[in-house]
């Protein structure tokens, strides 16, 4: 039987609020790292408002999948060109057919091989996801791939191990065993935390400049008025 | 907010949708168009996974059931890794692969700013669509694309303007004013009516 557009713009449900519907996070190692890339990247683009990015959230994009139950998210993606605001899954039909540009999965002993086989095929065969990336936080096993025509492609570590993301315009790389993003001059980009440190370290230095200076001019106005002058005789 | 068990019992099967997209426009259209098919489907007789679209529109959102998207079909299609039979649309979410590995586009005056922009934005960056081609039966401009990452890079002829499909693994060449495929050897690959033609010579 055939239906027309009119018939199922009525019928197709409201799936704008579908749940997600992943597992717990495997360790609090796993959750401080998810942490990181997600705030990191949200304060370097805090003046954006075209991008998602989903942690430990379900992709939906198959009818059959609803019924299986078997529209497994990934653990980070990002999604370009698309409004920014929140949501409590990414259903693709809702989302005028978007799928990541982006996705990091953090590899545990248990999701290893689920990551790095399964989801690399589902990856690059079904949502055509233009970068791929991986991440253990326990053994720092690190890969990147990129999409060329219809294969994953491993992309190629810099000599100090850096990996190039076109889609992020930064690098990804392992410092003090966390995996960051570092700009394209080689700056490592700061997390929110480091940023009002920063801030705060900045402000402070200021500060005792300024004590210094005043310090110092109470000190020259004395010597004048001891050699009988003041500031405003000069 | 709902689980996906509520919604899978509310969603409808809309594999049966109807396509939106318009008849083509002439017959050098239809005539290309169809030798593009069949000569695929003779050429792949032996598999059974792949489908291919004609003239058809591919439902990829909610925005398009509701008239707010400007895309209405796509002249030729193919995606591989699926089961082989007769639909009278695509949509994504009730496939087991959700957009074409190849586009081929049959531009005309009318169509031609629609395929080399709008178009190839949503194949390359909604679509992600591995490989897409246009080419016009009227002025006979063909061109192709592949993608890489998220960009596409213009896939460079060969010297006898011919462009390699990965998808395909055949070549795309425009021999006698039509669009036709080539194998690896140098070889056209026939028509159906062309292999029929040429048993009947033998025979009288």
């Amino acid at each position: 039987m055939s239906i027309t557009l009119q018939q199922a713009k009525i019928i197709l449900p409201d799936t704008t609020e579908l749940y997600s519907d992943e597992p717990e996070m495997e360790s609090s190692l796993h959750y401080t790292q998810l942490m990181m890339l997600v705030a990191t990247l949200e304060w370097w683009w805090r003046d954006r408002e075209d991008f998602f990015i989903g942690a430990n959230l379900t992709i939906y994009f198959n009818h059959q999948r609803l019924k299986t139950q078997d529209s497994r998210g990934p653990d980070f993606f990002l999604v370009k060109e698309t409004e920014k605001r929140p949501r409590t899954s990414w259903v693709v039909w809702e989302e005028k057919g978007r799928y990541p540009n982006l996705i990091i999965e953090l590899l545990s002993d248990s999701t290893a091989r689920v990551d790095r086989v399964l989801k690399k095929q589902l990856y690059q065969n079904r949502l055509h996801t233009p970068e791929y990336f991986w991440f253990s936080p326990d053994t720092l096993e690190f890969k990147g791939f990129r999409l060329e025509e219809k294969e994953y492609v491993p992309i190629k570590p810099l000599e100090n191990g850096w990996r190039w993301s076109q889609e992020l315009g930064l690098y990804l790389a392992i410092v003090e065993r966390k995996l960051r993003y570092f700009t394209q001059d080689g700056e490592l980009v700061p997390t929110p935390e480091e940023s009002a440190l920063q801030e705060q370290r900045r402000a402070e230095a200021e500060r005792q400049r300024a004590d210094e200076a005043e310090a110092k001019n109470r000190f020259l106005e004395q010597r004048l008025r001891e050699l009988g002058m003041n500031s405003n005789s000069l | 907010m709902s689980t996906a068990e509520e919604i899978e019992k509310l969603m409808p099967d809309t594999s049966q949708l109807l396509s939106i997209q318009p008849e083509m426009e002439s017959p050098l259209y239809y005539t290309q168009l169809n030798m593009l098919v069949t000569g695929l489907e003779w050429w792949w007789r032996d598999r059974e996974d792949f489908f291919i679209g004609a003239n058809l529109t591919i439902y990829y959102c909610r925005q398009q059931l509701e008239g707010m998207e400007d895309y209405l079909g796509t002249d030729f299609f193919v995606i591989e890794g699926v089961e082989k039979r007769p639909r009278n649309c695509w949509v994504a979410w009730e496939e087991d692969a959700s957009y074409p590995d190849l586009v081929i586009e049959l531009m005309s005056d009318s169509t031609a700013d629609v395929d080399r922009g709008f178009k190839k934005d949503l194949y390359r960056n909604t679509f992600r669509v591995a490989e897409y081609f246009w080419f016009s039966p009227d002025t006979l401009e063909f061109n192709g694309f592949y993608l890489s990452g998220s960009q596409y890079i213009p896939r460079e002829p060969l010297e006898n303007g011919w462009r390699w499909s990965k998808v395909l693994g055949l070549y795309l060449a425009v021999v006698d004013g039509k669009l036709r495929y080539v194998s690896r050897d140098g070889e056209l690959v026939p028509t159906p009516e062309e292999l029929a033609t040429l048993a009947q010579q033998k025979i009288t």
